[in-house]
């Protein structure tokens, strides 16, 4: 039962990264960079992350 | 509705630590120009309808470069409420060009004088009374890099912006060009919103092909606009768009007079350093100590310690341990533990070991790019690029490149000819990103542990393939022509910001951590997956001998390639061919396959196995070579693919990285084992000095001025 549990989170943590990697890729943006915003690709440190409030 | 304020200023003169001060945002600032290639919007510190957009940095509105056009449009389209016009206040004569033209806009402007505290510093004085009264809006003084006048600056224009205050410009040109632009005003009257007219005569008279495309001027109307103009022309024998320049400089010549004091004309503390740092024969061995200290510090001595103790202390004797001790004791079963420690601790651990080396790293380059002298490396390559064909601009995406290649890819689009820029995206990636820190630190330690130089030299390599493929590329029909010209103005040494050099540090490491923990976590998974399974007598099931798994089939049928490289194994060819995911993947790979999270990189027993995928050090050193400079990451290749906008370039771009990779790896390893490690000599080596002599044919061969001057290049165009 242990084992399936485990199994079962590491499934999921291992599906929202697969998730979250390919909705950056498909922005054009890149892995890990928070500036990414909008679809003009990757602009990492060229774009801003909106307001102090992160909206 | 929201106030609009807008940012615009020269290239380099703070505008973006303005904009990271007022929004709190923590953009990416460069100390060259360039940096800020599209508009950046955030919102004022507690003022939630307040949007501030950071502008690209430009010199003047003509429609010639691109970051031009986008300030231009955005002004003229957007109407922002008020630009705040940062004035680089130790270069004011020339910022204040483009000062004359923004207040022409009818456009509230605000003049933030920024850098005033090096004005200070170097005894001038700058009226700005005097300064507000000839240019007709207010001057406040400045200093983004410390925080001073910022918010001061922001809040009136919040207040001009709510109280509809214009700004008057006061600037007005000689007799017969007011003349002029009064009767092309009185002819586009019906054409251009009233509160603009002036800055329309104006364009209309220097014959702007962007606004007289948007105006679609009736043809009578053109035919008078270019009488008025061409007779203006004959009175000073001189075109338009010159004679409107040349009377904006006499105008700012007076401003000059009348309101900046220098101190003396003497040379400034910057130009003392630059005296030495950029000497003719000084300027490139300085480079190389620097960057030699810089990966000696963050790679084999300060990085190696820390890092060390990430990997033995932290995963090996705790977390491992830990998670390892935790699984068995709530009954996990045995392929699940082996799963998480040795797979998903092991290989994210393996990358995470380096995080110190790339924060350290980082640290440095922040402070040698934010205190100026990153720029005068620009400055001193375009010296040696120019005697190869390169522009210096394509040394700016590479020096960005150091960081993260994706934004360096991006940071091409300041390259206004387009060979260049290909040929800069197809060789930007040669130079070492943070990404493949972890395999120069892997390699150096594991098999060049006596070899201080190692990891700086992989630095210098990538500068060398960027020059070797820069020469035999200009000389194609695809690539040849005249280097671009490249005009960079050099900021003044400071001091770098703490904040805004730990703010670069953390972004910067904090990408490298994340990815870690998504992407090189499933990779790692993937990979303990493939290498514990396979097919055996039994069936699909987990195997006892590695060499019977998944990965080593999939390997196996690989490795072949790689084997005149000296790494013909399926272990060695597997972790290649991870990298294309992330170069992390590298180390990842071998940390599931050895378990690097658990021994440490220095540790006997991987020293031990580490090298055994190897024939020689010299194939040791061609994995490195290759792995550096072949294909780079998805990420990065989908950067090539939006910026080449080409799928031919792109594949183009890949073939030549990768096969280029191949070569220098190739005679690397065949080479370097027949001369430093009693390979005998063969067949292979023939090979190699083939390739050898091919490259130093393609390197010194002479270049048919004929063929250079035909039609230009085809390839890929369109498609």
């Amino acid at each position: 039962m242990v084992t399936w549990v485990i199994l079962g989170v590491i499934l999921l943590a291992a599906f929202c990264a697969v998730r979250y990697a390919v909705r950056k890729a498909k922005n054009g943006e890149c892995v890990g960079c928070s500036g990414c915003k909008g679809r003009s690709g990757c602009r990492c440190g060229h774009t801003a992350p909106s307001g102090p409030d992160g909206r | 509705m929201a106030i609009k304020l807008a940012l615009a200023g020269n290239p380099n003169c703070g505008k973006t630590t303005m904009f990271n001060d007022l929004t709190g945002s923590s953009q990416y600032v460069g100390n060259w120009p360039g940096v800020t290639v599209e508009k950046k919007e955030g919102k004022l510190r507690g003022h939630q309808d307040v949007i501030v957009t950071d502008l690209p940095g430009i010199y003047s509105l003509s429609p010639y470069t691109l970051e031009e056009v986008v300030t231009r449009d955005y002004i003229m389209n957007e109407h922002p409420d008020v630009v705040i016009n940062l004035v680089d206040a130790s270069n004011i004569e020339r910022n204040l060009y483009l000062t004359t033209q923004v207040t022409e806009m009818g456009i509230p402007v605000i003049i933030a004088l920024n850098m005033i505290d090096i004005v200070k510093k170097n005894g001038d004085r700058i009226d700005t009374h005097k300064l507000a009264a000839a240019l007709g809006c207010e001057v406040i003084e400045t200093s983004a890099v410390k925080g001073a006048g910022s918010k001061e600056v922001a809040d009136r224009a919040v207040q001009m912006a709510r109280a509809g205050i214009m700004t008057r410009p006061q600037h007005t040109f000689s007799g017969p060009v007011e003349d002029a632009l009064a009767r092309i005003r009185e002819l586009a009257a019906d054409l251009v919103p009233a509160e603009n007219a002036r800055w329309y005569s104006i364009k209309l008279f220097e014959r702007d092909a962007r606004v007289l495309e948007r105006l679609r001027l009736p043809a009578d109307v053109k035919a008078e606009l270019e009488t008025i103009v061409s007779d203006c022309e004959k009175q000073f024998d001189d075109d338009s768009e010159s004679i409107i320049t040349n009377e904006r400089y006499q105008y700012i010549s007076g401003l000059m007079k009348s309101c900046v004091q220098k101190k003396n004309a003497g040379m400034t503390t910057s130009d003392r350093i630059d005296k030495v740092v950029t000497n003719r024969w000084l300027a490139l061995p300085i480079f190389a100590a620097v960057m030699f200290v810089v990966y000696y510090v963050s790679v084999s001595w300060l990085g190696t310690i820390v890092t060390d103790w990430t990997n033995d202390t932290l995963f090996a004797e705790t977390v491992q341990p830990l998670a390892g001790g935790w699984l068995e004791a709530a009954g996990a079963a045995e392929w699940l533990t082996g799963l998480v420690v040795d797979g998903i601790i092991g290989g994210v651990g393996a990358v995470l070991g380096f995080v110190p080396q790339m924060f350290i790293l980082f640290f440095f380059l922040s402070i040698l790019e934010d205190c100026g002298y990153m720029a005068r490396v620009a400055f001193i390559m375009d010296r040696i690029f120019r005697k190869f064909g390169l522009s210096g601009k394509s040394f700016i995406p590479m020096l960005i490149s150091s960081g993260c290649g994706v934004p360096g890819i991006m940071a091409t689009r300041t390259i206004e000819n387009e060979k260049d820029r290909r040929m800069t995206i197809m060789t930007t990636t040669f130079i070492p990103c943070g990404a493949k820190l972890p395999i120069i630190a892997l390699i150096a330690g594991a098999v060049f542990p006596e070899i201080t130089w190692m990891a700086p030299a992989t630095y210098f390599f990538g500068i060398f393939m960027v020059i070797l493929s820069g020469v035999i590329l200009k000389k194609t029909r695809m690539f040849a022509g005249d280097p671009a010209p490249f005009v960079m103005e050099l900021p003044q040494y400071h001091f770098p910001a703490p904040k805004g050099v730990l703010i670069h540090m953390w972004e910067r490491g904090k990408a490298f951590i994340i990815k870690a923990g998504t992407v090189i976590f499933v990779a790692c998974g993937v990979i303990w997956f493939l290498q514990n399974f396979g097919f055996t007598a039994g069936g699909f099931g987990m195997v006892e001998d590695e060499n019977m798994s998944m990965l080593a089939a999939i390997g196996g049928v690989i490795a072949p390639i790689f084997a005149p490289l000296g790494f013909g194994n399926w272990q060695a060819a597997v972790a290649s061919v991870s990298g294309l995911v992330a170069k992390e993947n590298v180390v990842g790979t071998f940390g599931v396959l050895f378990g690097l999270g658990e021994v440490g990189e220095d540790d006997p027993a991987l020293l031990a196995s580490l090298p055994t995928l190897f024939a020689t050090s010299a194939s040791a050193l061609a994995f490195m070579v290759f792995n550096l400079t072949c294909a780079p990451c998805f990420a990065a290749i989908g950067a090539i693919r939006r910026e080449m906008m080409s799928a031919k370039w792109t594949w183009f771009a890949i073939g030549y990285m990768t096969g280029m990779a191949y070569i220098m790896a190739f005679i690397i390893n065949q080479l370097g084992g027949a001369f430093f490690y009693g390979v005998p000599f063969g067949a292979g080596q023939v090979l190699a000095l083939c390739c050898v002599a091919a490259l130093l044919y393609l390197l010194f061969r002479s270049c048919n001025p004929d063929r250079k001057m035909r039609k230009p290049a085809t390839v890929g165009a369109g498609a």
